[in-house]
């Protein structure tokens, strides 16, 4: 059985299409408005996306699952940022903008900070 | 001149910087109390940062002028600043007027322009980069914020993200990433929530906005830092304070945690965002601030405030206004123009004169200008005045700029304009400019491209051209057309056919028509005088004056003084010559036809009038010079001296001596062969005696 990675917004739409499978597109398009906050574009946009990836079928505006929730793995989101972020910035650029990143003797001179002040 | 936005800005951003230093300083004594008073003093800064609009006041903390950077500094003849800070002029001043290549006072571009304008080129594309650099990361945000679902309220969820933030404009959301624990999102619904009712996601883009068209400035990066990080302080602390019971270990937890789950983001307004330590450890101090320390910080807030808003009332003494004055004087193409100083309120002070005296049917007679404006105090601050003077007839114009001091005394100086040609940028035709001075501008008689020499030092044997340039030079600044920056460059020349009055002295000229010569560097004039060309190179400025009205010394005696090098070898041997040498060295040149040898035996005078002997007037001066080369052979039989000339036209200085010399001579001279008879003028020189006439007759 193949596995699928969807991401948290992917996979909290795919979930409404099981609980209300088969379901018109407007209808989604209204659901999502309600639960997700998702506008028109974002709702057809993510339903296209996984179309392609064979998650979803979007027949006639009627949309079904094609997978199982059991086949559903979700990302995990350190390796996207990763893989999205690194390198796209200069690293100077980066390091004025958003301060260095923590080196663990850090955290735990913090770590000790916090300990001491909660005593 | 439409004022240049980037000197504005530099100006702008120099009064900021010393806001900001300002506040920096401040921030210090300000540490105790709570950090929204230092996140306020910010305001000021970017106030300043922003706004070109500002007040007046005389209570203005500013030391700096609000214009320290003039607006035409780029046409300015030295430019300069004016900080009032007179340490920082001095310093900045001679580093500008060291790192600059001289004015060349005419129509060729200032340097200081040039700087202005690659400056403003690398500016704008600094301020192209950031703009990039915020728009991209502002998409990918949006981007990766996209498929977020709604949690709450205004706040959405996304697992694409590791650090919180507050985003957008008009209906800004929070963003999370998904899974917190629930104690920390309290937490930061809280501190982003505060971040919106203060309308920091609205500042901090502003702040970004400011520290774009302030790049360059380092002073700015630092307080766009300061300031994130005062913001971010400040926003804690309100979390905290409003806070009913004590969060700071908690609230210090939730820092941690999600700075060690950040991913490097860019993050508009995060809570888990740089500067941890500090931040955590300002929580975990946070108490109640005390009555007394807030009553401070609030005054101290209102003064920097108050202080710093409203720009230096500037005040313009008499000296400074007369001076604005002066340098606001243009004469050119027979108008005069000049501007009444705007920040000299006092206008009634003004009591500025001008007055010509013209020639008109031989008779003189005086003009004034401007008598009503003068009489009448009518002189308006700010208002650039004009007027056409016939600059052909006018034998003398004189400009008195004087203010009624407090003390009944009057401040000011004359002008005479007439000596006062300050050339104006874009002349591009000579009729325009040239015409005052009297010389009509015909017809072209011939154009070539030369090279000038790249240096003036003339050694005794070279070329006479040099001294050609060295003389023309004067005369051309004269009228103030300095080439010295073309030395050693091709230019243009022009030779004008002119006519016009030839300076007294020359009266007994045949007639007065002569050659104006411009020297043109892509179509502007880079030099001009005159010169009557065939035979004896009269030449003078436009002024009509000649080399020694314009030196006060030979052209000689001023080749001696500025261009001559007394430890080259030509030089000293020539130096050291008898005079029975320079005479038997002068014939046997002829013979040998060795150029140089006949030159080092020459005077000054002589070898310029080589350059116009039977010169074609459509040619700036003989190329080769014309020398003496009527002998084929030669024994010099005698050489006797004459008796010292006094009262000679050839100066006390000279010997007349009667040579004889046994000669072949060539067919075309009309010097028969055999024995003949020369008289030989010879003058000393500090450069070595040379020969100043060579004829047959005494």
């Amino acid at each position: 059985m193949e596995e699928y990675k969807l991401f948290d917004g992917e996979y909290k739409f795919v979930n409404i299409i099981w609980e209300l499978e088969p379901i018109n597109s407007p209808e989604l398009v209204k659901v999502c408005e309600d639960r997700l906050g998702w506008k028109k574009s974002t709702t057809y946009t993510v339903l296209r996306k996984l179309c392609q990836r064979n998650v979803l079928q979007n027949e006639n505006t009627i949309v079904t699952a094609l997978i199982k929730r059991e086949q559903v793995q979700k990302y995990e989101s350190e390796a996207v940022l990763s893989k999205a972020f690194n390198g796209s910035l200069p690293a100077f650029i980066a390091t004025l903008l958003e301060g260095k990143k923590l080196t663990v003797k850090e955290v735990n001179e913090i770590k000790k900070m916090i300990e001491e002040a909660a005593k | 001149m439409k004022d240049s936005i980037f000197i504005g800005i530099l100006n702008m951003s120099l009064i900021a910087s010393v806001v900001a230093l300002a506040v920096i300083l401040i921030r210090f004594p300000l540490k105790r109390a709570p950090k929204i008073f230092s996140y306020a003093l910010w305001g000021i800064v970017l106030f300043r940062l922003l706004c070109p609009f500002t007040f007046e006041s005389a209570m203005s903390l500013l030391p700096v002028n609000n214009n320290a950077i003039p607006q035409n500094i780029g046409f300015m003849q030295k430019p300069a600043i004016q900080t009032n800070i007179p340490p920082v002029d001095s310093v900045v001043n001679a580093s500008i007027s060291n790192s600059l290549p001289p004015v060349n006072p005419v129509n060729s571009v200032n340097p200081m322009k040039i700087v202005l304008a690659v400056s403003e080129m690398v500016w704008l594309m600094g301020i192209i980069s950031m703009l990039l650099y915020v728009i991209i990361s502002y998409w990918r945000i949006k981007r990766h914020t996209r498929e977020a679902t709604l949690v709450d309220g205004n706040m959405y969820e996304t697992d694409k993200i590791t650090s919180p933030f507050v985003l957008g404009f008009v209906h800004p959301r929070i963003y999370i990433p998904v899974g917190l624990p629930a104690e920390q999102l309290a937490y930061i619904m809280a501190h982003e929530q505060t971040h919106i009712r203060r309308l920091d996601y609205l500042i901090k883009p502003l702040a970004f906005l400011a520290l774009t068209i302030h790049w360059f400035n380092p002073v700015i990066w630092i307080s766009y830092f300061m300031m994130t990080k005062d913001m971010e302080l400040s926003c804690d602390e309100a979390v905290l304070r409003k806070s009913g019971e004590d969060i700071r270990v908690g609230y210090s937890k939730s820092l941690l945690s999600l700075s060690v789950r950040r991913a490097g983001l860019l993050s508009p307004l995060a809570f888990g965002e740089s500067n941890v330590k500090s931040r955590v450890r300002n929580a975990l101090n946070f108490k109640k601030t005390s009555m007394w320390i807030i009553i401070a910080a609030i005054i101290a807030v209102f003064v920097v405030i108050a202080g710093f808003a409203a720009n230096r009332k500037t005040i313009v003494t008499p000296q400074v206004a007369i001076q604005q004055l002066t340098d606001s004087i243009k004469y050119s193409n027979g108008e005069i123009s000049f501007q009444i100083p705007l920040d000299y309120t006092n206008t009634s002070d003004w009591n500025i004169l001008i007055s010509g005296r013209a020639e008109v049917n031989g008779l003189s007679k005086s003009q004034h200008f401007f008598t009503d404006e003068n009489q009448n105090k009518k002189w308006e601050r700010g208002k650039t005045y004009k007027i056409k003077v016939e600059g052909k007839t006018l034998t003398d114009l004189i400009m008195s700029v004087y203010i009624h001091g407090d003390n009944g005394k009057d401040i000011g100086h004359e002008i005479k304009l007439l000596d006062y040609v300050k050339p104006v940028e874009g002349i591009s035709t000579t009729k325009d400019n040239l015409t005052s001075y009297g010389w009509t501008n015909g017809e072209i008689m011939g154009t070539q491209t030369l090279i000038l020499p790249k240096t003036l030092q003339y050694t005794v044997q070279d070329s006479p051209e040099i001294l050609f340039w060295i003389r023309s030079l004067e005369l051309s600044k004269d009228i103030g057309y300095d080439f010295t920056p073309f030395l050693g460059k091709s230019l243009n020349v022009e030779i004008h056919a002119t006519s016009g009055t030839l300076p007294k002295k020359y009266s007994d000229f045949p007639n007065n028509n002569s050659r104006l010569i411009l020297l043109k560097d892509n179509g502007n004039i880079v030099g001009a005088f005159i010169c009557y060309g065939r035979h004896d190179g009269l030449s003078f400025s436009l002024r009509g004056r000649d080399f020694e009205d314009i030196t006060g010394m030979s052209l000689n005696d001023y080749w001696q003084k500025y261009y001559y090098d007394t430890s080259n070898a030509m030089n000293t041997s020539a130096q050291k010559r008898t005079v029975e040498q320079v005479i038997r060295r002068y014939f046997d040149s002829m013979v040998s036809q060795d150029r140089s040898a006949q030159l080092s035996t020459l005077s000054v005078e002589q070898k310029i009038d080589s350059l116009f002997s039977n010169l074609d007037d459509t040619k700036l001066f003989n190329n080769p010079p014309q020398l003496y080369s009527y002998l084929s052979a030669v024994r010099v039989v005698s050489i006797k001296p004459g008796k010292s000339q006094t009262s000679n036209q050839n100066g006390s200085d000279t010997v007349e001596y009667e040579i004889t010399i046994n000669a072949t001579t060539k067919p075309d001279s009309n010097i028969e062969n055999g024995v003949n008879i020369r008289f030989v003028t010879v003058r000393k020189t500090n450069a070595g005696y040379c020969i100043v006439e060579d004829g047959t007759g005494p």
